[in-house]
């Protein structure tokens, strides 16, 4: 089975100590990006850890596809300890990172311990070099790729960087590379505030040794995206908003209703009527990314895409795009995840009666960021704060809810229950069958298996590292196994395997079925959950049973 | 009887504005209703249709229920019925 190689370089930040150790096994087992950091963060963060603190661990990760010319590759994987869910949670970004990182000659790179100053921590294959920058505080993140580039020539592309929401720890503050990619979900740009590291470059010629198979297939699909005319390389997501509305839902002013009567003025021919140029990752020819500029304000950002259009478009009564396009210039610049932003701004919304007002939503982004006023509030996130606010919970252990309605689409609803990482439609993506008609959208009866299959799918495409938009559209099964050189029934046990772990770790926590929850009511929920423990040989209760646990630590 | 037929994406594109109400006999399908629009505008054929079947990657629904639900493209449709055409549905990133 392919797997990515290189070393695993710790970093701690609190004594600046380096280390480097083998992990052949673990790679072997896991394959690489979300599968091994997931592995050494079961092993290595103390189940008691506080998110914010010194034991919290980040570990940033490729897969072997990274050291490949195949489109559908331009992405990383980020795992941690998050403050906003308090479970063991990845994220995933795009752009341009990934080759500069794998140039360093390590797989995964884990970032331990707390410093007493303002760090930017320089990785090359020849070492680690550790940067005071008390000058860069509170510096949005064009300011650090400005700062980084005068000082050492590192582009954005070298780069991952935190806002001022990270240092002031938000608890979805995001972790941003290429400037306006995000590893938005769950808070870790908070971890790395808490640790006080500002900015982290990769450079380096060192890629370890890797062989891949069946290198032809990677040329099909490069080819294939170059050649497509799916509208998602127009339009990028947002192509979805006007369907989803008329047809299933797109959840408005704070998910009281399930239509909005501004979708087509913020949907995907509004926004392709500011993109002024392609984009994309690095080395894909799909090109699916959206820099738009507004030409009478001179605004200039990439996006919004379609999770963006919800959070800080319908579900805000926010009608125009443009106001949603600031939103999202503002969170990028700021460094903060544009979904649980924008629901926690739409429930202050929905508490003081204000949607529509985009010149407030503007100001209460900027509030969060800084953690000024009302923003301090806000920065907590949903879950914490719904009950001040006297508004519904509309967050999934800790994880404010996205777009895509479990109440329309139930399988969906399934899955965000269940998921690891809370209310995160990229968990499962079991809605993409139910909006194809390949399985019935109604209730749950049944749909564990499709929502397991799902979650197991999407483990792996996490671990490879692959796009979500190339798996389905150019990356199905059988192409899954001549990428990996593996039966495919393999494959999705490493994807198991990992959402096992993942569960474990959270178990340890005192997560249980109890969490298995969402904010609005699904036919045969209860049952189906349990179909979905049953089918995962897991505990009625929902937890790991320790013997399926130690199985997967006999894989070390 | 009138059917309201509305398109999205690329379709909407093939068709040129996004709803067309459209006369059909009483018992058509909605196969009968989208190849008959697509004689008007033969791309929306070509998007839609490979070999007489619905593309694998295409959607269409009947009062918002997938066709692959019901009969296909034989699914009937009755007058004031609402029918949809969309592209593959992806989810993705922030």
């Amino acid at each position: 089975m392919l797997h990515a190689t290189g070393s695993l370089l710790t970093i701690d930040v609190g004594d600046r100590s380096v280390t480097t150790t083998d992990i052949d096994d673990e790679l072997a087992a896991f394959i690489g990006g979300r599968g091994v950091a997931t592995k050494l963060a079961h092993d290595r963060i103390p189940f008691d850890a506080d998110p914010l603190g010194a034991d919290n661990r980040l570990y940033f990760a490729s897969g072997p596809l990274q050291q490949s010319n195949m489109s559908f590759t331009g992405r990383m994987s980020l795992t941690g300890l998050s403050p906003l869910t308090d479970g063991l949670l990845s994220s995933n970004a795009g752009g341009y990172l990934s080759r500069n990182f794998v140039a360093t000659g390590h797989s995964v790179v884990e970032i331990v311990g707390e410093s007493d100053e303002l760090l930017a921590i320089h990785v090359t294959d020849e070492g680690v070099e550790f940067e005071p920058v008390p000058e860069l505080e509170d510096a949005g993140v064009p300011a650090v790729t400005d700062a980084m580039n005068d000082r050492h020539g590192l582009e954005s592309e070298h780069l991952v960087t935190i806002g001022p929401a990270g240092e002031r720890v938000v608890r979805f503050a995001s972790v941003m590379t290429y400037d306006e990619r995000a590893f938005g979900r769950g808070g870790l740009g908070a971890v790395m505030g808490a640790k006080s590291v500002k900015c982290i470059s990769f450079d380096g010629d060192s890629a370890p040794a890797l062989e891949l198979p069946n290198e032809d297939l990677h040329m099909e699909v490069h080819r294939e995206a170059a050649t497509s005319d799916d509208i998602m390389r127009r339009q990028g997501t947002t192509n979805l908003t006007e369907f989803l509305n008329d047809e299933f839902s797109l959840p408005t002013r704070y998910y009281s209703e399930l239509e909005f009567e501004g979708a087509a003025d913020i949907g995907g021919n509004a926004v392709e009527e500011k993109k002024y140029e392609k984009a994309a990752c690095s080395v894909c020819a799909f090109a699916c990314k959206l820099p738009t500029r507004d030409e009478e304000t001179g605004l200039e950002t990439e996006g919004p895409e379609f999770e963006t259009v919800f959070s800080f478009g319908s579900n805000c009564g926010v009608d125009d795009v443009v106001d949603v396009m600031k939103s999202n210039e503002l969170c990028d610049r700021y460094g903060m995840d544009t979904i649980s932003c924008g629901v926690t701004v739409a429930a202050y919304l929905a508490a003081n009666d204000e949607f529509g007002n985009a010149e407030l939503v503007h100001d209460l982004v900027e509030q969060i960021a800084f953690r000024e006023g009302d923003g301090d509030l806000l920065a907590e996130g949903v879950a914490r704060i719904h009950d001040e606010l006297g508004v519904e919970n509309w967050a999934i252990k800790g994880l404010e809810h996205a777009a895509h309605d479990g109440r329309v689409v139930q399988g969906q609803g399934l899955s965000y229950a269940v998921a690891n990482r809370g209310g995160d439609h990229m968990y499962s993506t079991t809605m993409i069958p139910e909006y194809h008609g390949k399985i019935d959208p109604e209730g749950t009866a049944g749909k564990a298996e499709h929502v397991i299959r799902n979650e197991n799918l999407n483990a792996l495409r996490d671990s490879g590292i692959i796009c979500q938009f190339g798996v389905g559209r150019a990356v199905e099964d059988d192409r899954f196994e001549r990428l990996f050189d593996a039966d495919f029934q393999d494959l999705l046990s490493v994807g198991s395997r990992v959402v096992e772990l993942e569960r474990h770790f959270n178990n340890q926590r005192g997560f249980d079925g109890e969490d298995d929850w969402v904010p609005y009511d699904l036919p045969d929920l209860e049952s189906s959950l349990q179909e979905y423990y049953d089918e995962r040989g897991w505990n009625d209760d929902g937890t790991v049973p320790a013997d399926r646990v130690d199985a997967i630590a006999g894989s070390d | 009887m009138a059917i309201t037929c509305d398109f999205y994406g690329p379709l909407r594109e093939a068709v040129g504005r996004k709803t067309i109400t459209h006369d059909v006999s009483t018992d058509a399908t909605v196969g009968d209703v989208l190849e008959s629009i697509a004689v008007d505008h033969p791309e929306l054929g070509e998007l839609l249709f490979s070999d007489g079947d619905l593309r694998e990657t295409m959607n269409v629904s009947v009062n918002s229920r997938h066709v692959r639900l019901q009969d296909g493209l034989e699914t009937p449709v009755e007058d004031g019925d609402t029918v949809r055409a969309y592209p593959p549905a992806e989810g993705g990133s922030t």
